[in-house]
């Protein structure tokens, strides 16, 4: 069954970079949020696991509010059939590098170690397409949901876990605050 | 009762009600500089585990705060680190009000200290990088306060720390668990490169220094030089930290190499682009880059004492970077070209000379250590010491252009001068930053302090 949790990690990091409208995003980063927990009780307890869907749902929650609250229009990034190219390529790539224990971490699972490198590689992607806040951090979400799910297998305590989440919930409330609080980017220019 | 709660507890407390003050221009300055200074002094010289009276009340405050099942420490090792980052931090908190950096300065300020000394305190160290990762968010509130346009080089520096977390977590796990020491080549060189990836980030090794100079020219100079700072200085006690406690490390010539390699480059990225730099506000930081590079050769060249030599530019460059900060945080009002030295005269020599000091020129704040490592470097004249002098003589002739074009006209009729206030606080820390430079054992006991901590890193 756990081929079900990584079918909707590469789903979901396809389509974060192909899908243009924020609000869909977030959906989809949720959906992610709840196949990394999924592939992280692989190796934690899944009461522990279910840390990172609460969390998660926080930080969606966080960027749902912001997005709501926002005038900005999205940030199409290169255009969608590049993107859809480079998604395919590098997924690509990713499937071919998690077929290997690539990070050389003893006991992990299969498709933990192929769900890590999918996540971490979109997310680069991801990161090197956009320069919109909140799809810089809808990258860098999905870096770090790629480098839990194999740092999970390695380092269980709850201290750790409970840290890293509040990463999550931190970058989501700095994009928050960049988007609604400081002058986004974009109408900073249009008034000059 | 722990030292360190009571230290999270007041900085809770002082966070909320600088927060609350935030839209009073001396009043938040004024609290969290006289805090942070306390604060600095307690971490520094508090009897810690062992009873005391204080009024008549015995008391023990504990080094050790437990937290999530993990232990935060105040030890010999990083004492002296938070207490710098107080002290600094008191520095800019006091001068603050003068430049108005913003209402989120205090408050992320706070915030920042706080975050970064669980980074230095968490046992184990290793899990330092997240709270680098979540200092790096609160410096971002210092760097774009409300109102203030949004900047991609923020992002990149979030991404950027968020990539420094993942290698240091992943190395730490490998140094805990998979048993490497020299004897394990294969495995030491994926930690070495893991680690390096990890502190070229942390201590702005060019090309990871970019968000840096992104940001410059767009956010107050002030809260930049802060940022700088803190973040640089916690990278550098961290990248200490690791050296003192593996011992692998420290015998292994391939590190020392690359931290002298990666030292070298940043000396000569850093002078030449400052030296063919059109602008005034990025100059400050490719100097700093030149500076930190120094430090960087101070460690790996294995002089007899570079770690002092590295602790003590660590020291002198909150003073230059405070004075740059305040300098051209004052200047901003008159801009930075052609008759900005005219218009705001003490402010522009501030600035002159806190980048005089950062690049170690004589009689000032930053040169008897510079003088230090030349000394130690000249023992066997090598490409460092050269590079060293050559840097200096280039930062000198550059700083002294800007100062001919800022001085060598009329300023125009609109300009706007800096309050008084702004101008004594400017001359005050320019006779601190030269009577630094003259009397320079005024730093050595905190050198001192910091060195005995780091034990295996002594001469």
């Amino acid at each position: 069954m756990s081929w079900i949790p990584l079918v909707l990690v590469a789903v979901t990091a396809f389509a974060l970079i192909v899908v243009e409208r924020p609000g869909l995003q977030i959906a989809i980063l949720a959906v992610q949020y709840a196949a990394v927990a999924w592939l992280s009780s692989l190796a934690l307890p899944s009461q522990v696991a279910a840390v990172k869907v609460v969390a998660g749902m926080i930080t969606c929650g966080v960027l749902a509010l912001t997005v709501a609250g926002s005038h900005a229009e999205d940030d199409k990034g290169s255009g969608r059939e590049f993107r859809v190219i480079a998604a395919i390529l590098i997924l690509g790539a990713a499937i071919g590098l998690g077929r290997t224990n690539w990070m050389r971490i003893p006991d992990i699972q299969p498709e933990a170690i192929m769900a890590a490198a999918i996540l971490m590689s979109m997310g680069l992607l991801q990161l090197g397409l956009f320069r919109d806040p909140l799809r810089v951090c809808i990258g860098l979400i999905t870096l770090l949901n790629g480098f839990e799910i194999a740092y999970a297998v390695i380092e269980p305590s709850l201290a750790i876990l409970a840290l890293l989440a509040s990463v999550h919930i931190g970058l989501a409330m700095v994009v928050s605050y960049l988007t609604l609080v400081a002058q986004p980017e974009r109408l900073a220019e249009d008034g000059e | 009762m722990s030292a360190l709660a009571f230290v999270f507890f007041l900085l809770t407390v002082l966070a909320v009600v600088t927060l609350a003050l935030r839209r009073r221009a001396y009043l938040p300055f004024a609290i969290a500089s006289v805090a942070a200074a306390m604060i600095g002094l307690f971490v520094l010289f508090a009897p810690l585990d062992e009873a005391i009276s204080l009024i008549g009340i015995p008391l023990r405050l504990d080094s050790t705060w437990q937290i999530l099942g993990r232990p935060m420490s105040l030890d010999p090792q990083n004492r002296a680190g938070v207490g710098f980052l107080f002290l600094a931090g008191a520095l800019f908190f006091g001068l603050g009000w003068a430049v108005s950096p913003g209402r989120s300065f205090v408050p992320a300020g706070l915030i920042a200290l706080a975050l970064l000394t669980g980074a230095l305190t968490i046992q184990p160290f290793l899990f330092a990088a997240i709270f680098l990762e979540l200092a790096a968010m609160a410096c971002v509130l210092i760097l774009i306060p409300p109102g203030s346009r949004s900047e991609r080089g923020v992002l990149n520096l979030l991404v950027l720390y968020s990539m420094a977390m993942m290698a240091i977590l992943f190395t730490g796990w490998l140094l805990e668990n998979a048993g490497v020491t020299s004897v394990t080549p294969d495995l030491a060189l994926r930690v070495i490169l893991l680690l390096g990836l990890g502190f070229v980030i942390l201590v702005f090794v060019p090309p990871f220094h970019y968000w840096l100079p992104s940001i410059a020219d767009r956010v107050s100079p002030y809260s930049l030089a802060f940022v700088a700072i803190i973040l640089q200085s916690s990278g550098l006690f961290f990248l200490l930290r690791f050296l003192d406690n593996f011992a692998w490390m420290r015998s292994d010539p391939l590190i020392s190499t690359a931290i002298e390699a990666a030292g070298i480059l940043m000396i000569i990225f850093g002078t030449l682009v400052a030296v063919a730099q059109k602008s005034f506000l990025k100059i400050a930081v490719y100097i700093l880059i030149a500076d930190i590079g120094v430090s960087l050769l101070a460690i790996g060249a294995n002089l007899e004492i570079g770690t002092e030599i590295a602790l003590g530019l660590t020291s002198v460059r909150v003073i230059s970077l405070a004075l740059w900060g305040l300098g051209a945080g004052l200047m901003s009002k008159s801009g930075y070209l052609s008759g900005a030295g005219r218009a705001a005269p003490v402010a522009t020599a501030a600035a002159l000379i806190g980048l005089l000091s950062l690049a170690g020129q004589p009689l000032t704040a930053g040169f008897p250590w510079r003088w230090a490592i030349l000394d130690q470097l000249g023992e066997n004249i090598g490409i460092g010491a050269l590079l060293i002098t050559l840097s200096m003589l280039a930062i000198v002739w550059a700083v002294l252009r800007w100062a001919r074009v800022l001085y060598d006209s009329e300023p125009a009729e609109d300009e706007t001068l800096p309050v008084v206030a702004g101008r004594v606080a400017a001359a005050l820390l320019v006779a601190i930053c030269l009577l630094w430079g003259i009397f320079p054992q005024l730093g050595m006991p905190w050198v001192s302090q910091a060195a005995v901590g780091l034990v295996n890193l002594g001469p």
